[in-house]
Parts: C-alpha cells; structure tokens; sequence
C-alpha cells in the first residue's frame, strides 16, 4: 500500500464548488441590499451546488477510503482474511454503485423537461449530481479492486 | 418483524466493516429488491434527502472551526481564559473548561473543540504536574460543551431532521452549555484540592486586558452568529457563511496566521469531511422511506408507551435508551437515525421540540465521552498521546457533572425553553 495522495481531481472540483457555494450565501445576505435587489435565485443555487459538492466529495472519499466505519469485527480478522472482506464488500458496492448509475441516468431523462423554480434549467441537472457522483464512485471501486489501494484516512465525525 | 430485519442487517454490515452510509444503502437496496417496489427513485431519494438548504450550515460551520484552528484563534483563547481562571484552585483544569466554553461560541463540533484545543491544554497541563489522565479527561469532558452552545452542528442537524427552528435550538443550548461548565468546573475544583494540583500566579488587570483585547475579535463571533439570528439579519445557515467570512477577516485584520495553503487545506478538509456525513444522509435518505413504509414511528410510539406514562418518564426511557446505544454506536448515526423516529413521539407526550432537541444534543454529546465508542476519547487519546484505555478509565468520573445537567434539563424545561420564547 502507498500513503494517498492529498489532492485528487474530484476533491479539487468539490473544494472549487464549496468555495462558490460560500459565495453564493454571502451574495444572498448581502444580496438583501437595494443594489442586488431581485436576487431570487441564490437558495436555489446554493441547495443544487451542495448537493454536487456531496456527490463529488463522496467520490473523494472514496478514494481516500475515508468513509465513516466502526469495523470492530473487521479488525479482528488476520490480515488475509480482512482483505478478503474488504474486497466482498467492495465487489457488492461496485455492483450496487453500478445499478445506481443505471438509475441515476434513467432518473436524468426521466426529469429532463421539469421546469427549475428559480434557475434557467431543469430538474435533470439537480439529479444529474447523482449520476456523476456514482460513476466516479465506480471508477474509484474499480481502481481499489485493481491493486491500486492506498492506505485509508482515519476520519472522525464532526458532531 | 420486516424492520427488524432490517436493522439487524445494518448492524451486521456495519460490525463486518462496510462503511456506515454504505450500508444504509445495501440494506435499503436490499429491501427494494426483496419487498418488488423497484429502485426507480433510489437516486432520487438520495439527491432530495441532500438538497436542503439548512443542511448547507454543516459545511459551513466545519469550514468556520477549521480556518479559527488553522488561524492559531486557539492561542490567544487559552491565554485569556488561563489570565482568568489559573489561579483558582485545579488552575489549568478551569482554564481548559473555560476555553472550550470560549471556543465554543465559534465552533460547531466537540471533536474540532477536542482536537484544536486539547492537545495545547494536554501539553500546558502535563508541563504544570498535572496527570496525563486527569488532563486528558477534562479536555474529553470539556470538549462536549461545544455544540451545547451556538453555533452547533449537532443542532443544525437535529433542526432539519425534526424540522424545529435553528434558531431556538442554537439560543435553547446557550443555558445548558454554561450549565454544564460550572459543573465541569466544580468537578475540577473539588479533584484539584484533593489531589492539591498546582495554580497560576494571579494576572494582574493590565495583563487581563491585554489578553482580552486579543481576544475580543474572536470572542465577538457568537454575538455575530446569535445577534444576526436573533435579529432577523440571516437565517443559520447565512450565519455560517458570514461566520467564515468573519473567521478570515479577523485573521487578516488582527492574528495574521492564516496562509492561503492553510485556508485551502481547510477548505479541501471539509469538503471531503462533509462529503462523508452527506452519505450517510443520503442513506437515511432511503432508510427513512423504509422507516415510514413500515411505520416505525407508530411502533416505537407504541413501545414507548407501554413503558412511560408522563413526559418525564418518556424522557428518562429515551435518555437511557440513546445512552446505552452512544456506547456502542456513532452519535451522528444515531442522531439521523433514531432520534427521527423519537421526535414524534416527544410531541405526542406534549416535551417541546426545542427542549426535547436540547436534550437529545446533551445525550449524545455524554456519548462521544462514554467508552468503547467515545468519539471525543478516541482524538484527545491522539493529539495528547495518551494510552486510550487509561483515558476511558479516567473519564468516567466526568460523565458525573454532564448526567447532573441532563437530569436538570429534563426537570425543568425552563432552562432549555427560557431563551427561545424571547423569539416569538
């Protein structure tokens, strides 16, 4: 195993994404002044921009194998028969993962003519999040289940 | 029988090592494909579960805790509580107290509190003779105040998941978290002297004063958070955007520690770490759909009452009930899991849903202190370097003062319920 690398493709363009979120909620506050009046679709933006940031961020956690765990029997397996698990588990992920691109895409077209409320688009752009998210997910799964296994991010949670 | 199963399945995927929102997700497939309901809205599930604009606070606030730790805040903090409180009997003990009730006025989280924070309270402490246990419990214990008082993560959650105001929430906590550092703080007080810790030379005013002019820009930012709220100027999740733009100008005004490496590492950080709560949202996003369908609620909601038969003994049952499970089980999951189901049946027992929130938040809270999976032991284990098992011996003692405040707010909703009413 090779200690990950800090940066990846997929982290920087859900960090970019954050960063124009924040904005997007700063323009909302300071959007409530005489010159910005008018700015309806902020809410909007800043709940759709999120929801890619989560879908790409996950993929990145993915690759940092950071997801959340509590594998108190896990650990207590030798070293083969864990990675043997681990790869089961990731085997059925892939597959579940792969059926969800599959549904992703359908629900794509499925909401491809639902008017937005407030941004010039609609709906299966929203969903569209979902679809990028799982295919970039799959890709990760594939490249863990191919040898290319870094070593895991011990990540808390943040309560 | 059908959600039994169910939950049995999670458990096992997730003692077997499959990620805790990954394995929301194989169950809720699983029951898809077993009940022949189709997968057509999984997707769908999972994006509406993400698109909600409180939610958007959670990041936020993380980003916020992050750039305050990554701006060296934590310094200047320290220094002026250890100014205030270092010469009272159990000195740094009170000192570590009284700059996680300071630093929680800016950050969200008990573990960024834990971890930003105590391993500079550990060290300081372990310099002055005291033991490693001791410190590193205090620092544990201390680090709950953290989302008690606004703003709060915890309760940014609880507020979209129960669908209760934010803004309640966040002034509900302001009196249980002050609660909770006096009795902290008496704890400190009454171990100090028996053991007869050492004590700071008492600060003189001037060097009080500079120490809190210092301090005061970081100091100011629950007034910011709290006042805009309160105010009516932004609604949370606002207030976290400003909170962040706040943390960065008082840094390039004042503290002048924050490179543009530092803010983007914080940046990246949070984002990932977010990325993993929103799956788990995303799961709860389709296990709630299960939930309904096989009307969970109205089951626990029976369960419940087949053993309470007033508020307060509904309230002691779920208290039990979310301490046994923090033992073993992540508070954020049973926060998104459990206490959803727990809400309606609070209403239904006439507990306000602010208060009902307040103690849900304090519970939780004891459980990132009770071991085997006691969250904040696990990172002050890290940063202070000390062996895991004696600091989950060690805390136990310190699980005391919290209970105490538990039981009050239970008693008397007044104290959770006081500050809120000021809103209607």
């Amino acid at each position: 195993m090779r200690p990950v690398r800090k940066y990846s493709t997929e982290g920087i363009v859900a960090s970019i994404l954050f960063i124009i979120l924040i904005g997007v909620v700063l323009l909302q506050v300071f959007g409530r002044t005489p010159i910005f009046r008018g700015l309806v679709w902020t809410e909007e933006a800043a709940r759709w921009i999120w929801v890619w940031m989560a879908f790409i961020g996950i993929a990145e956690v993915e690759r940092q194998n950071g997801q959340l765990k509590m594998a108190f029997l896990a650990e207590m397996l030798p070293e083969g028969a864990r990675r043997v698990l681990y790869t089961i588990i990731d085997l059925v992920f892939l597959g579940i993962v792969g059926h969800l691109c599959w549904i992703g895409y359908n629900t794509v077209l499925r909401t491809w003519n639902n008017i937005t409320v407030t941004l010039p688009t609609t709906d299966a752009l929203l969903y569209a999040s979902a679809l990028a998210g799982f295919v970039l997910i799959f890709h990760r799964i594939v490249r863990r289940l191919t040898g290319r296994r870094d070593v895991p991010v011990t990540r808390e949670p943040t309560l | 029988m059908t959600l039994a199963i169910v939950g049995i399945l999670w458990l096992v995927f997730v003692l077997v090592g499959v990620p805790i929102g990954i394995a929301m997700i194989f169950v809720s497939m699983g029951y898809f494909y077993y009940t022949g309901m189709g997968l057509s809205f999984a997707t769908q599930r999972m994006v509406d579960g993400l698109n909600s604009f409180p939610l958007l606070a959670v990041p936020l606030f993380i980003l916020a805790a992050g750039v305050l730790n990554s701006a060296g805040i934590t310094n200047h903090l320290f220094g002026f509580a250890r100014s205030l409180v270092g010469h009272i009997t159990g000195g740094l003990g009170h000192v570590n107290v009284l700059a996680s009730l300071f630093f929680s006025g800016m950050s969200g989280s008990a573990l960024a509190d834990a971890g930003g924070l105590g391993k500079m309270e550990i060290e300081a402490m372990r310099e002055a003779g005291y033991d490693d246990e001791f410190a590193g419990a205090v620092t544990a214990a201390s680090s709950m105040i953290g989302p008690l008082v606004p703003p709060s993560i915890t309760m940014v959650l609880y507020g979209v998941i129960a669908n209760v105001s934010i803004g309640k929430l966040f002034l509900g906590g302001i009196v249980p978290g002050f609660l909770c550092a006096v009795a902290l703080m008496v704890m400190v007080w009454f171990i100090a002297r028996k053991r007869d810790y050492p004590r700071d030379v008492r600060s003189t005013p001037g060097e009080i004063g500079t120490l809190f002019v210092k301090s005061l820009p970081a100091l100011m930012t629950p007034v910011v958070i709290v006042g805009g709220i309160f105010s009516g100027l932004f609604s949370p999740t606002e207030a976290a955007a400003i909170t962040v733009l706040y943390a960065i100008m008082i840094d390039l005004v004042f503290y002048r520690e924050l490179t543009f490496r530092k803010l983007w590492d914080s940046i990246y950080d949070t984002t990932v770490t977010s990325a993993s709560i929103a799956t788990i949202v995303a799961g709860v996003g389709l296990l709630s759909f299960i939930m309904a369908r096989e009307q969970a609620p109205q089951q626990i909601a029976s369960f419940f009452l087949s053993i309470a038969d007033s508020p307060l003994t509904f309230l002691i049952a779920v208290n039990v009930m979310i301490f046994l499970l923090g033992c073993f089980i992540e508070a954020l999951v049973i926060l998104l899991v459990v206490v959803p189901i727990l809400v309606p049946v609070a209403a239904g027992f006439g507990i306000d849903p602010v208060q009902f929130g307040i103690i849900t938040v304090l519970n939780l809270m004891i459980s990132i202190l009770t071991p085997p999976m006691g969250m904040a032991l696990f990172v002050v284990a890290q940063v202070g370097g000390i062996p895991y098992q004696k600091l989950a011996k060690a805390i136990l003692p310190w699980l005391i003062p919290p209970i105490v405040v538990l039981i009050l707010v239970c008693t008397f909703p007044v104290l959770s319920t006081g500050l809120p009413s000021l809103m209607d």
